[in-house]
This record gives structure tokens, sequence and C-alpha cells, in this order.
């Protein structure tokens, strides 16, 4: 049943992402022949003539658009994030969510991975077209700085990077569910209040974790102090380890409280 | 098993007022059951905690021997009275999407109603009236073959022309041996279609019976019943 969600979820979303990265994608192509490569090759028509501002013109326009891409596809990842949960659960297409034969916890799976999904793709897309742009030569030593880093970090570090991208991403998406399913709690006001409550939540989350993590880390560092063998690294993988349980235990807290709230105190209007 | 809901002692109570009061009810199968009350008097509430949309403050509910959960949604039927229909799918999709969710649902019995109204499938549902959407939702709805369908308002919001159509099509679709309730505070329009009615008011349930007991005992119509008992 989760699979049926999420195909169906899925194709209600990819409507307002496809065509995002497609744009996306295209302008970077365009800025990489009129912006980039005219300063690469020093083609710019330097003297003063209707051509060379054109160019400018043209040129200035095709980076303000990437740019504004570029930032509207975070926005965009957002606002479907919340319009998603919000419209699809908890407006009226929430009388037909919650009567279809599944559990309230793979209604709300289906919505964090499909946003998961788009997190990633959008964060791809965003890559790939900066890999557009980067001159070809400096493109190539885009390998030898990822072997780089595998090297630092160890094949243990990419692992525990990644579980901490996919946690710090669950918890910020988890918390905006929980704030959403608070504010509709209430009779009136439900987006006014959510937004008050994932304030609300911000706040307690961020005491909290820097709590648990300032703690930690005095008795971590306590630990080393005497011992200057130890390199900065170690404890700085632990801090990491750490941070990263933090997301877990707050991304599993966020899961429970949204599940109870939608199962015990649902309340279409 | 001869009822296919009961609940005892049913009650959900909200910060300043009881919406349903210790409603105590065996629906058994294969009959037609009125919800009849006037606005506010717990209608909505009962129907939303059969779906599982509410959790009762009190009592306890069993459809088809289960509490309401996937079980129950599996074997009922349920015609909100909203909208639900989202905006980016195309008539064709949303039964799609009913035949993948429902393994009761009939698909050739919904396109065969879509084409006897003459609702193009490859319509937006978006672009739809909101009469159209209201006769799709209730295509979707009867072309299931459920156990128990729960119809709230089903013509509340529609002409009486409309009126009639949608009853002849609940009529005629629902599954032998299924039970329908369907909740109404238009009652001259459904009494000839009645197995039993249930009134409610304020929240309590204070007349169950059969459509022949009511005649027999007072000799007046459902309506008229009504009118007397609800008098304001």
């Amino acid at each position: 049943m989760l699979g049926k969600l999420m195909k169906y979820e899925i194709k209600a979303t990819a409507r307002w992402f496809l065509p995002f990265y497609v744009a996306m994608l295209f302008s970077a192509i365009l800025n990489k022949f009129i912006f980039i490569n005219p300063i690469l090759n020093n083609t710019f028509v330097q003297e003063e003539s209707f051509i060379a501002i054109l160019q400018g013109i043209l040129s200035s326009l095709s980076m303000f658009l990437y740019v504004a891409l570029f930032f509207g596809l975070y926005v965009a990842t957002l606002i479907v994030v919340i319009q998603r949960f919000y419209k699809s659960l908890l407006g009226d297409e929430g009388y037909l969510m919650f009567t279809l034969p599944v559990k309230t916890w793979q209604n709300i799976l289906c919505k964090l991975l499909t946003s998961m999904l788009w997190a990633f793709a959008s964060s791809l897309v965003a890559f790939g077209s900066i890999f557009i742009l980067i001159p070809g030569e400096e493109l190539k030593q885009i390998p030898q700085a990822f072997m780089e880093a595998v090297r630092t970090l160890g094949v243990g570090g990419i692992v525990l990077l990644f579980i901490f991208i996919v946690l710090s991403l669950t918890t910020s998406v988890l918390e905006i569910y929980s704030a959403i399913s608070l504010g509709h709690l209430f009779n009136k006001r439900r987006l006014l209040l959510s937004f008050v409550m994932y304030l609300g939540l911000q706040t307690v989350t961020q005491f909290t974790g820097l709590i648990i993590a300032a703690l930690s880390m005095k008795s971590i560092f306590t630990i080393y102090t005497s011992e200057i063998t130890v390199g900065l690294g170690v404890q700085f993988r632990q801090m990491f380890i750490i941070v990263t349980i933090i997301l877990a235990i707050f991304t599993a807290g966020y899961f429970t409280l949204t599940n109870y709230l939608l199962k015990k105190k649902l309340n279409l209007e | 098993m001869n009822n296919i809901l009961k609940c005892e002692n049913l009650s959900k109570y909200y910060s300043t007022t009881k919406a349903l009061d210790n409603v105590t009810l065996n629906i058994p199968h294969g009959r037609i059951v009125g919800l009849l009350g006037p606005n506010g008097s717990g209608k909505t509430t009962f129907i939303k905690i059969c779906n599982d949309l509410l959790t009762p403050s009190n009592g306890n509910i069993q459809i088809g021997g289960f509490a309401p959960g996937v079980e129950t949604k599996e074997i009922i039927s349920y015609l909100p009275e909203k909208t639900y229909l989202n905006s980016w799918m195309k008539v064709s999709e949303i039964l799609d999407f009913f035949n993948d969710f429902y393994s009761d649902f009939n698909y050739e019995k919904a396109v065969d109603m879509l084409n006897r109204l003459k609702i193009d499938s490859k319509a937006k549902l978006k672009t739809l009236s909101k009469g159209t959407k209201e006769k799709v939702q209730l295509i979707l709805v009867m072309s299931r073959e459920a156990k128990l369908y729960l119809l709230d308002e089903p013509i509340g919001g529609v002409d009486p022309a409309a009126r009639d159509y949608i009853l002849d099509t609940i009529i005629r679709n629902y599954s032998e041996n299924a039970t329908v309730i369907l909740s109404t505070h238009l009652i001259s329009d459904i009494e000839k279609i009645l197995d039993d009615i249930i009134f409610l008011k304020d929240g309590q349930v204070i007349l169950s019976k059969t459509v022949d007991e009511v005649r027999d005992e007072s000799g007046k119509s459902i309506d008229s019943l009504f009118r007397e008992v609800f008098r304001c």
C-alpha cells in the first residue's frame, strides 16, 4: 500500500518539479553560452556598441534567471512539502486519504519519503546545473577532490555524513508536519497557529539539541585534553556521531507525535 | 453475525459540547437506514467516527466485527459532505486510483455510469462543475461493492431532479446484503426508500425503528413524525 500511495504522490508532485528541473538545466546551458564562455574566451564585445550593450543585458538577464531559479527551487521544495501535507491530508482531500484502507503512518511516511526524494532530486539538479556552468578544466578536478574527501573522511565517515544529511532532512520535514498537525488541533486560524507551533518546536529543538551537544562535547574534550596524540579528527567525529544521534531521536519523536495527532486527534473541517 | 454495525455508549465530547451522547445502536445487514435529525444533531459526527476520521471520547464501535481501522475501511464506502476530489487528476485517473486501493471497486460499472451521465473521463477534475464533481464522487462510492455505505447528506446540495437520480443510483447499485446508512434532513425525498429510521437529537438517539413500525404505530409518515418530534 505504501508503494501505491507513493506512486500517486510522486505523480501529484512531479508536475511541479519536472518543469522546474528542465528550466533550471536549460538556464544553466544558456548561461554557459552567453555568459560564462564569452568571459572565458574573452569574446565579450569591448567597444561601446549596440551589440555590446545587448550582450551585457542578455548575459545579466540569463544569470539573474539562473540565480532566481536556483533559489526558487529551494523555496518550491519547501512549499510543496508544506502544501502536500496540509492540503492532501488535512484539507478536504483528507476525507479520501484517511478513509483509504491504509495505516496513518503509511500516509505520513509516503509524504515524508516523497519529500525526501524531491529534495535529493532538486539537489542533484542544482549540482548538475553547477557542473554545466563550471569550465571543462575545472570540472576535471572534481573527481580528485571527491577522492580526497573520501580519503580524509574514510568510508565510515562518508556513510556517517550521508546518514547525517538524511536525518537532518527528515527532522526538518517531520518538524513541519508536527507543527501543522499541532496547529490543526485548533478550530480557527489553523495555518497561523501551525506557524506559531513551528516557531515553538524550532525553539525547543534548537535549545535541547544545543544543550545535549554542549554537555556531550564537554565530556569528550575533557577526556582528550591531556592526550595530545589524539587528533582533532577523533573529537570531531565523536561530536558528529552525537549530533546524528540527536537528530535520530528528533526524527523518531516528531514522527510519533505526528502519527499520534493524525490518528487520535484528527478533526477535519 | 447479524449486525454490520454495533456501537455501545458511543460519545464524542468537545470542550463545551456533547456532539454525540451515549449512542447505542445495532444495525443489521441488508437495510437502508435513514439517519435523521436537524443540523448539529450529531449525524456527521457519528458517520465520521464510523470512518475513523474522529476518535470517540467514550464507548466502542464495531463494523463488520472490527474497530474502525484498515479492516473497516476496506468494507465501508463513504460519501462525505465535502468534495474530496483533488485538482490534478483526470476523471479516468481517479477511477484508477479507486481501483488500485479498493479491491471491491467495480471499474466497468463506474465507466458505465460515467458514460450514461455523459461525463468525459478525460476531463480534469478541477474543470468540472460542482454538481458534476458530486456526481463523480457518488459514482466512485456506489461503484464499490462494499458491505456498508455511509452517505452523508448525499442529496443536500442538489436540485430535486438530481435528487431522484442520486437516490435511484443508490438503490440500483448497492450490493445485496449490504447496508446503506444515509444522513439527511430532507426526509420527504428519501422516505420511500428507507427500511429503518434513526432520529438523532442533540447527540442522542431518540427513536430507532423500522419504517413499517412507525406507520403501524402512529399512522404517520416519517416526514410528519419528524416535524412533530423536532418541532421548534
